[in-house]
């Protein structure tokens, strides 16, 4: 009779050692609808900053090319009215100065793309220092 | 067994290889879920929850240890992190003396009515013991996960062990009369 006995802990120990459990059908659908879910959420950031970097470039090739008449306008004005010399390369340099700011503002999301790609690419977690520098 | 390259690629998210991971692991990871959660439907949300944070968090597995090893460890954190939540562990301490003589006869138990009184188990008494008998964690660190001290764990193991022998013996009791 105490040969049939076996202490608690030994009996669930041996009865469970290859326990396994077929789940149901249903709950790999689930985790995979969940799993797509997330996919979907990790693509908007990254989507998102490549249209606004392609979005930036175009701009500022529209903002560089205007610019550039308005240059060619303001030579023509420098010789005809003298007058106006002093008033022309102020706005001049104002234009200048609104461009470049301009330029920085736009540029920077598309350096910064680049840069973060380059980064993960080459795995390189601190690329933004080598660019500074 | 599941090979390096099926690993790396749910790392990059891949949904063919998530999948080869699930068949090849969930009739395993879900005998855990069985053991650990109170009925048949939990177990089943803390296997899908479970899954998920595997695949989340896979990018963390460095390839030291067997990976269904680090796949069950993910899944019962998750389920005791759930039940700290729920504030389980609020149970008045009792001291029950450790006892020697726990034998029951082993036959005739079938292994659905041993994982069923294991689910009938108030809660900290059932993750005790699993941690304990079944994935062979020592009262010190089972104390640290349950945020319990060691002598509470050792009178709920011992009060588990308790429960769970007079359910096997009633069982027994009441199996006889059926055979005959």
């Amino acid at each position: 009779m105490k040969e049939n006995k076996k202490d608690i802990e030994r009996l669930f120990q041996e009865k469970f050692k290859d326990f396994e459990a077929t789940p149901p059908l249903e709950s790999w659908a689930n985790i995979e609808e969940r799993l797509n879910q997330k996919k979907k959420k990790r693509r908007v950031i990254p989507f998102w900053f490549k249209t606004s970097g392609i979005a930036a470039t175009l701009i500022l090739g529209v903002f560089l090319f205007m610019n550039k008449k308005d240059n060619l306008n303001t030579n023509v004005n420098e010789v005809v009215i003298e007058n106006n010399i002093i008033t022309n390369v102020i706005i001049v340099n104002n234009l200048c100065f609104i461009a470049s700011l301009g330029m920085f503002i736009l540029l920077f999301p598309v350096f910064s793309i680049i840069i973060y790609h380059i980064g993960f690419i080459f795995k390189i977690k601190y690329i933004f220092l080598f660019f500074i520098i | 067994m599941i090979i390096k390259q099926i690993i790396n690629d749910c790392k990059n998210r891949n949904t063919k290889a998530q999948e080869e991971v699930y068949k090849a692991l969930s009739p395993k990871i879900f005998a855990v879920c069985l053991k650990y959660s109170r009925n048949y439907a939990e177990a089943q949300d803390n296997l899908q929850e479970g899954f998920l944070l595997i695949f989340e968090k896979i990018e963390k597995y460095n390839f030291q240890g067997s990976f269904e090893g680090w796949c069950k460890r993910v899944v019962i954190n998750y389920v005791l992190q759930q039940y700290r939540k729920q504030n389980i562990f609020e149970i008045v301490s009792e001291n029950i003396a450790d006892e020697a003589n726990l034998e029951v006869e082993d036959e005739n138990v079938s292994l659905d009515f041993l994982t069923r009184i294991i689910q009938e188990l108030p809660d900290r008494y059932r993750l005790v013991f699993n941690l304990y008998v079944m994935d062979g964690y020592p009262h010190k660190e089972i104390a640290t996960m349950l945020d319990i001290n060691i002598g509470t764990s050792k009178s709920n193991l011992a009060r588990a062990k308790a429960i769970l022998k007079e359910k096997i013996e009633r069982n027994a009791q009441m199996a006889i009369p059926r055979v005959k």
